[in-house]
């Protein structure tokens, strides 16, 4: 009796520490990828529309692209971690549908719609739509990262922000 | 949206933007910067950072004031921090460890800012860290020790 005791309360330990870890992860690459989205939106909009520095702003374009391709960059002008973006939407997408089903949403009521029916799911809706838009808003940066349309992923990447605390509180 | 969503809304952004530009500068544009050529370039970019994203103040005091909000609606009172009565429980005292790492990061703030630390400011990325786990527990495992 005691061991079956013992058994299922380390089990739901592992469980609880697993799912902090998750949760942890989760909110540490959001951190992360605002730091990103803020890092172009507070320099990259200035310095576009700043004269004191003539080529900053093309050097900070250029370091964006900086791993494809790797030949056209100059070795000081290359970022320690520029595939950063598309590994922390990666990661998001990963930590966020697990999370889900985590609170039971399967794949099915997805595919179906039901899952749509309910204030939660649109709430969810309205969040993946907002993600696709981050994604299809990186990818549109790393090819020419204008001060648009930087401003419109900070916005984003805050509506994502808003609609993750409905969800969970 | 209720108000106490808001104030959790604008409690984790502030949390994202200030750990968010220290992470990110730090791990990933600072290095660069060192590297540029010639060295003025990598300071004025460093200046024109520092101009416009002076964050660091403003993020604080959204941190603090819906902090106190969120626990003020967990019916924590300023007397029950105050007289230590709170730190008692579990709770208490995760919460006593998260204000401890706050307190330190404002006082990095104050006597480093901006300015280079190249040892300090892991320091101060390993309390954010672990601010950050103090955190989650507190919100999701709140029963768990």
């Amino acid at each position: 009796m005691y061991i079956v005791l013992i058994v299922n309360h380390w089990k739901r330990s592992c469980f609880m520490i697993w799912y902090l870890l998750v949760v942890g992860l989760h909110i540490f690459v959001v951190v992360l990828w605002t730091g990103y989205i803020l890092f172009w939106g507070i320099v990259i909009g200035p310095l576009s529309q700043s004269s004191s520095v003539p080529n900053a702003a093309d050097m900070l374009k250029m370091m964006n692209r900086s791993v494809w391709p790797p030949a056209l960059i100059p070795p000081t002008l290359r970022l320690r971690f520029p595939w950063l973006g598309w590994v922390a939407l990666l990661i998001l997408s990963a930590t966020g549908a697990y999370l889900l089903y985590l609170r039971g949403v399967r794949f099915e009521s997805f595919v179906s719609g039901i899952m749509f029916h309910s204030p939660f799911g649109r709430i969810i809706a309205g969040k993946l739509l907002l993600v696709i838009g981050l994604a299809v808003g990186q990818l549109m940066m790393s090819r020419q990262p204008t001060p648009r349309l930087v401003y419109c992923n900070l916005v984003l990447t805050l509506a994502v922000i808003g609609l993750s605390v409905l969800l969970v509180h | 949206m209720s108000w106490y969503q808001l104030t959790v809304a604008l409690h984790l952004l502030a949390m994202c933007i200030w750990f968010g530009h220290m992470f990110f500068w730090t791990l990933v544009i600072g290095p660069v910067t060192n590297r540029l050529t010639p060295p003025e370039t990598g300071q004025t970019l460093r200046q024109l950072s520092l101009r416009w994203g002076g964050l660091g103040w403003p993020a604080l005091g959204v941190l603090i004031i819906t902090g106190a909000i969120m626990l003020n609606s967990r019916g924590v009172t300023l007397s029950e921090v105050i007289s230590g009565a709170f730190f008692t429980n579990p709770f208490g005292r995760l919460l006593g460890m998260k204000f401890l790492l706050v307190a330190w990061m404002i006082v990095y703030q104050f006597a480093i800012g901006h300015r280079a630390a190249p040892r300090l400011i892991y320091i101060n990325m390993a309390a954010a860290l672990t601010i950050l786990v103090l955190s989650i527990f507190l919100v999701r495992a709140p029963g768990f020790f």
